[in-house]
């Protein structure tokens, strides 16, 4: 028997442990909320605003999954446990197995499908590691529309592989800073080298998209965005079932928060598991030293404020290979639930990572993206922790990283 | 029963003595009027009611608005400002006491913790958003009178798109008490849409607020008299 695709997405902020505070305009004369209207897809913004529990997945949509060959699998580490020598479980929701090879083309289908149905004949976004970027572009030719990617310089040329399969599919790339956009030129003015980041990539795409009356598109942090990834936990949830298993822990990589949210939180609103464990980069330390305040989530301070856990939207991160885990800031609705200490949170070095995506690889022949080798990083250190207790661990393996294998190979000079 | 229409206006807005001849307007029309005490920063308020807050406080200070708002009589007012702002006073002499009803739009969101506390201190009428989780919603709505106060927008006066029978209907199914629906309805159509899927009433600020940033006292009053009568009927039609 077969898990269908889900019909409903899933909201866990009708079942949150606190109220979660609103977007809110900074003091001044021009509502950033109001700009919201010309940014994004309408039907998004319906989405992020009318809250209720389960949402029906519009049809369209839903078909696509299907095309796409959704639900992704959910497996079960078997080498991995015999090689920690553990008597726990290991099992992952595999979303590298999505066309693009991460998790981001389940919000990237919905988001692209609104903006064609509202008559936008071009999407523009940012990208840092190319997973986002590669979503929307697909999405994109799924829909027959234009996009425009910025893409954080520092990935562009460290990345040319994702850069090439964006062009591949048809997209435009930019490498942010660009002289595109006046944020941009005003960066570059200051440092013509500039490495670029996810914020600044993201006010250029705002920047331009306004400009040319396209839509903006959101690859994580608000709440719509989590939504949609909720197609992840709500099929884990179903493919568990008839499994016959129970998990104890449950382990995501968090950048902005979507892919640990999409797969968590449909278990901790039904109370499932015990243990939510994110796992972050030490590089860029939002989750241990970021405070919970308002903050923009881009660097231009386009958008509305949102209360996160952050370390500040000007905070230009050390040049690791994890792009996708370089944002500033967390989702506020995982904000919420680490100031309530529902999750916990880890972090760890690229050396640590690059050990764990090693032994993962040995052990199930799948390359991690590095973002979800994080994720793997802290399912070793809770299996070494006490090996004999009989446990079931679930992760998200984000994104697969056949794309980064020459940050692999540098990683292995580095650290290897 | 009849559904509510529930004025609001900033106290000192656009003069001190305007603001008067405002509110005995609203007097005669409205079942409720939320008077606003001005804030320095009304950060859940939208661009018009922010602007009439600079006014305000360039007409008086908050100490005088509060004198003058206690000579009104109480009986259909609720006293509505920004708990950020008291938090740290209303401990020992609450100068906000003796006002009926009082509403902080920032308490649930803000400081839920201090919720219980709060509600033996004072009359509250609860200010909530949908972002509000259902076991909060379903607690407080008990002890909020005259009734609820649900922003269907997370600004007031921004129209951004939602879906207004699905909030509405969320929230009628928690609570017991009446629902009082704000916080940017747009136009008769969405009115008409918030008082069907249960509302029991409405609340108006902004487009109440805009002809006086906009016009001269006259023109703005008699603005305001077209509105309320669109409102009223309106409301009669359900």
């Amino acid at each position: 028997m077969e898990v269908e695709v889900p019909k409903y997405w899933y909201n866990l902020i009708p079942d949150l442990p606190r109220p979660l505070p609103p977007p809110i305009d900074p003091p001044g004369e021009k509502s950033r909320i109001e700009l919201l209207n010309e940014i994004l897809p309408k039907e998004l913004l319906r989405l992020q605003f009318t809250v209720e529990r389960f949402i029906r997945i519009p049809e369209e949509v839903r078909e696509i999954y299907e095309e796409i060959n959704r639900p992704t699998p959910l497996m079960r580490a078997k080498r991995l446990e015999k090689m920690l020598n553990t008597r726990a479980k290991i099992f992952f929701k595999y979303e590298g197995a999505n066309p693009g090879g991460s998790h981001k083309i389940n919000t990237a289908i919905p988001q692209v499908f609104y903006a064609s149905k509202e008559g936008a004949e071009l999407v523009t976004t940012e990208t840092g590691a190319g997973q986002w970027g590669t979503a929307v572009a697909l999405a994109s030719k799924f829909f027959n529309i234009k996009s425009l990617i910025f893409m954080v310089r520092a990935s562009y040329e460290h990345k040319p592989s994702r850069r090439t399969m964006m062009k591949l599919l048809g997209s435009e790339v930019i490498p942010s800073p660009s002289r595109l956009t006046e944020f941009g030129r005003k960066v570059l003015a200051k440092d013509e080298n500039h490495p670029g980041s996810l914020g600044i990539a993201m006010s250029e795409a705002i920047e331009f998209s306004l400009s040319k009356k396209g839509k903006y598109l959101v690859g994580s942090v608000i709440d719509a965005i989590i939504v949609h990834q909720s197609i992840i936990g709500e099929e884990a949830i179903k493919q568990l079932e008839l499994m016959g298993e129970e998990v104890d822990i449950l382990i995501g990589c968090v950048g902005g928060g979507s892919n640990f949210s999409g797969l968590i939180y449909p278990f901790i609103g039904r109370r499932m598991g015990k243990r939510y464990i994110g796992v972050g980069s030490s590089e860029v330390p939002k989750l241990t030293k970021g405070k919970y305040l308002y903050d923009f989530p881009d660097s231009a301070g386009l958008l509305p404020m949102l209360k996160m856990y952050t370390i500040g939207k000007d905070f230009v991160p050390p040049p690791i290979y994890s792009g996708g885990l370089r944002y500033h800031a967390i989702s506020p609705s995982l904000s919420i639930l680490a100031e309530e200490k529902v999750v916990e949170f880890k972090e760890y070095s690229e050396g640590e990572i690059y050990k764990a995506a090693k032994l993962f690889t040995e052990a199930e022949g799948i390359v991690p993206a590095p973002e979800s080798a994080h994720a793997i990083a802290s399912v070793i250190e809770e299996v070494r922790r006490e090996k004999e207790e009989k446990k079931t661990i679930l992760f998200n393996l984000s994104g697969h990283g056949l794309l980064d294998l020459p940050n692999y190979e540098s990683m292995m000079m580095k650290y290897g | 029963m009849g559904k509510l229409l529930v004025c609001y206006w900033t106290y000192g807005f656009p003069s001190m003595e305007r603001s008067s001849i405002v509110i005995s307007l609203l007097e005669k029309e409205c079942d409720y009027i939320e008077i606003g005490i001005p804030s320095s920063f009304a950060k859940y308020d939208g661009p018009i009611i922010r602007r009439s807050y600079e006014i305000a406080l360039k007409n008086a200070v908050v100490e005088q608005i509060i004198r003058e708002i206690k000579t009104l009589n109480q009986a259909n007012k609720i006293v509505l400002t920004y708990l950020n702002e008291w938090i740290s006073k209303i401990d020992n002499e609450n100068p906000l006491s003796s006002f009926n009803f009082i509403l902080f739009p920032d308490l649930i969101i803000d400081y839920y913790d201090q919720f219980d506390e709060l509600r033996n201190k004072m009359n509250l009428t609860l200010f909530v958003s949908p972002s509000v989780p259902d076991y909060i919603i379903k607690k407080v709505s008990q002890y909020s009178r005259p009734f609820l106060y649900l922003g269907i927008r997370p600004t007031t006066g921004v129209v951004l798109p939602v879906n207004i029978e699905t909030l509405i209907s969320r929230v009628k199914r928690l609570i017991n008490n009446k629902l009082i629906v704000g916080f940017g309805l747009k136009d008769r159509e969405e009115i008409l849409l918030a008082l069907k899927a249960g509302a029991d009433g409405i609340a108006i600020g902004t487009s109440l607020i805009s002809p006086f940033l906009k016009h001269n006292f006259v023109n703005a009053l008699e603005k305001l008299k077209e509105n309320i009568n669109t409102y009223k009927e309106v409301i009669s039609v359900v």
